[in-house]
């Protein structure tokens, strides 16, 4: 792929599809450093990934993937990251979507999302989003059944916390 | 808060475009870094390659030169180039994770953990062999040069203690690598893979 088709696409797709690489860096980074650092891997990830896309899924499923994988396997064993807010103090420029007002409700979703383990926390995030358990079973590399049981329990999780907040 | 709540939130996040965002900017700022690492390592590869082809070179064209004599000399020209050797597979190896993105997420934390796995077994199986055969070769070389006669052990204690010092920092620095990088990584992804079973 020449260099302009590669960029072309790339920044297409960002653009198309920012909103995913502002769910991830936001459900799985907590701080304003981790999330600028983690948007930027993300990004980064997704560009070298843009030759190897066969075009067997949709742009929007391959970018959630790599987003995904590149957050799950950048996390740090460390508590700290899994607390505090992520909106606050973020570099403007690193924010794939607009800015969005301050909103505790919404902080409050992703503060309960960041509490879940990596792994429910992504299929969380991608039933959030309309995917079916076969689809996020593919992504993640789990069979329908076991996504259906983790995403029962994550679910009840999630609004046990969320409930009277 | 409730279910409905909860989508109607999420679903009504601001998701336009913004306009300051350029991630062409971004991934020129990585690249850029990720790039400067290679091209350091790859000068640093020829710089150090031509510097131990020229001390053989010297050595051999002595005529009083002897593989006992002149081991610990080509020993001393090859430690930058094997420093050199550890930081290309160290790229390699995180290009390949990089590439293991694609896979789903399962495959990809196999991958890595593999990764790590081995990264942490070829420091602690072939780490100990290189560093003693090296400080051993270094050793025999230098003794066997005094004891010829060719040099003089107070000329030579700056190079026997240089040797020692370079030993100890890279046991250092690969002890720092292996328990503040590698080992957490490890129980991270280990920790990971339970969550997948």
């Amino acid at each position: 792929m020449a260099a302009l088709d590669h960029n072309a696409t790339f920044t297409a797709w960002v653009t198309d599809h920012a909103g995913i690489i502002h769910k991830v860096a936001r459900g799985y980074a907590s701080g304003a450093t981790d999330h600028d650092d983690l948007v930027q891997e993300i990004l980064f990830a997704v560009w070298r990934s843009v030759p190897g896309f066969r075009g067997d899924s949709q742009p929007s499923t391959y970018i959630y993937r790599i987003a995904l994988n590149r957050a799950i396997a950048l996390q740090r064993a460390d508590a700290s990251r899994t607390s505090g807010e992520s909106g606050q103090d973020v570099d403007p420029d690193l924010l794939p979507a607009a800015p969005e007002p301050p909103d505790d409700r919404l902080e409050l979703i992703y503060t309960e999302l960041r509490k879940l383990d990596e792994i429910s926390r992504a299929a969380m995030l991608l039933q959030l989003d309309g995917y079916r358990y076969e689809e996020i079973g593919e992504l993640l590399g789990l069979t329908s059944s076991n996504v259906g049981v983790r995403l029962n329990r994550a679910r009840k999780t999630l609004m046990d916390n969320l409930r009277g907040k | 808060m409730g279910k409905a709540e909860l989508e109607q939130l999420w679903h009504e996040q601001t998701l336009g475009t913004n306009a300051r965002f350029d991630p062409i900017r971004h991934v020129a700022r990585l690249r850029g870094k990720r790039r400067s690492v290679m091209v350091l390592t790859a000068v640093a590869g020829v710089i150090s390659l031509a510097a131990l082809g020229l001390r053989a070179a010297k050595l051999l064209a002595d005529p009083g030169f002897t593989l006992a004599t002149g081991t610990a000399e080509l020993l001393l020209a090859a430690l930058p180039l094997l420093c050199v050797l550890g930081t290309a597979v160290h790229l390699r190896r995180q290009h390949a994770e990089l590439d293991a993105l694609r896979l789903d997420t399962r495959q990809c934390i196999e991958f890595a953990y593999r990764t790590v796995r081995r990264e942490i077994r070829d420091i602690r199986r072939a780490g100990p062999p290189i560093l003693a055969g090296f400080v051993g070769l270094f050793a025999v070389s230098k003794w066997q040069s005094i004891a010829a006669g060719r040099e003089v052990l107070t000329h030579e204690a700056f190079s026997i203690f240089l040797v020692a010092g370079v030993a100890v920092i890279a046991v250092a620095v690969l002890q720092h690598r292996l328990t503040a990088f590698l080992q957490p990584r490890l129980a991270h992804l280990e920790n990971l893979r339970q969550q997948l079973d």
